[in-house]
């Protein structure tokens, strides 16, 4: 220990919070070191008197009872905070049961969901007047649109005519339209 | 353990959230509110409205106090934010001033010790001792008299007062000696 040293470790020592070798080492070198006795003497007196003055200030301090009953008053004013329903699903997810089995039907939904848009991704439907005939179109011929974004689908349909649906990329269902040329027509 | 009542090192014990414990942890830690406080108020109508100030705050907030933290130190963090908040109504009242002013802290030290009478030659008693080192405590600015008060009244450790009050801990270090070389500075010329 130096007198360095003494300053850096001056705070946790008036704390107690200096482990125990350390505080050895302190003592030892500040009751020796006149230096650090005049320099930090003043420092460990502050300290003492100040924990002295204050202590005795927090004993002798009169706390009005009627304070407490003060309290107790408003309090009772307030309705008790119903717990949000965040703080009920962490309470239920606290206990295990309920944790696993949830987690196992949220992935069975997941699971189960995506397999069935996966199935239906490629699926060509017949959709409003094509499903009332029934009728199963054949070979799809898409010509992509210049003026928006999505293709003109032809089908030739076995019973001779044209089907004819513009497509567009998103929202399909709002956008599409289909018409039907008959032969003949 | 709901409603069981075990007090160890000071600390009421309970189940979070269980606001029948409510009233038993008023009726042990109130005191300490207002000692905390008439500490930094020195004005009993303030610290009383600030106590309940803090309570109200407390029940409001119990169900979320998870016993991570003492309750003593979640507590007085509420009890902090309702004295920054009386701080900044003073403040708009002109009352006190939040800033660092050191120039303008030993005038005023200077100027309450001249009220109080406080002439070196007349300190005798160890009383008038002591109320001299509690008006030099309260004439800190107030971030120094924060962590004194937090130290050497409630006698926190210097983790859980940078915890209170969401610093680092070796601000609150240097706070903490830099209060005392202000103190030692001011009470120079009273032989305590």
């Amino acid at each position: 220990m130096n007198c360095k040293k003494l300053k850096r470790y001056l705070v946790d020592f008036l704390d107690g919070e200096l482990p125990e070798q350390e505080k050895t080492a302190f003592l030892t070198h500040y009751q020796t070191c006149v230096k650090c006795q005049e320099r930090w003497g003043s420092h460990l007196e502050l300290s003492k008197k100040l924990s002295a003055s204050l202590g005795i200030f927090k004993k002798e301090l009169q706390v009005p009872r009627a304070l407490f009953y003060d309290i107790l008053r408003e309090t009772r004013k307030i309705p008790e905070p119903k717990p949000l329903l965040a703080e009920i699903l962490t309470a239920l997810f606290r206990i295990p049961q309920v944790a696993y089995v949830s987690l196992i039907v949220i992935l069975s939904v997941a699971i189960t969901i995506n397999l069935i848009t996966i199935m239906n991704m490629n699926k060509t439907r017949p959709v409003g007047f094509l499903a009332k005939e029934r009728v199963v179109p054949a070979e799809i011929d898409r010509t992509p649109l210049k003026s928006s974004k999505g293709y003109l689908a032809r089908r030739g349909l076995a019973n001779g005519s044209v089907y004819f649906e513009i497509r567009s990329s998103f929202r399909p269902k709002v956008q599409s339209k289909s018409f039907i040329e008959r032969r003949g027509a | 353990m709901q409603g069981e009542e075990v007090i160890a090192n000071g600390e009421r014990q309970f189940t979070p959230g269980d606001y029948s414990v409510f009233e038993d942890l008023v009726e042990h830690y109130y005191k300490k509110v207002f000692i905390a406080a008439m500490a930094l108020t020195r004005n009993e109508d303030d610290s009383r409205d600030l106590t309940q100030a803090t309570f109200l705050g407390a029940y409001k907030s119990f169900g979320r106090f998870q016993g991570k933290s003492s309750f003593y130190t979640w507590l007085y963090r509420i009890f902090l934010n309702q004295y920054f908040k009386y701080l900044r109504t003073k403040k708009k009242h002109g009352v006190q001033s939040l800033e660092y002013e050191y120039e303008g802290e030993d005038e005023k030290f200077t100027k309450e010790i001249g009220d109080r009478k406080y002439e070196p030659a007349a300190i005798v008693s160890e009383q008038e001792k002591n109320r001299l080192i509690r008006d030099a405590v309260s004439a800190l600015p107030e971030e120094m008299k924060l962590v004194v008060n937090m130290r050497y009244l409630e006698e926190m450790s210097c983790a859980d007062i940078s915890q209170a009050l969401n610093c680092p801990l070796g601000t609150v270090k240097s706070r903490l000696f830099n209060a005392r070389e202000l103190l030692k500075e001011r009470l120079k010329d009273y032989e305590l």
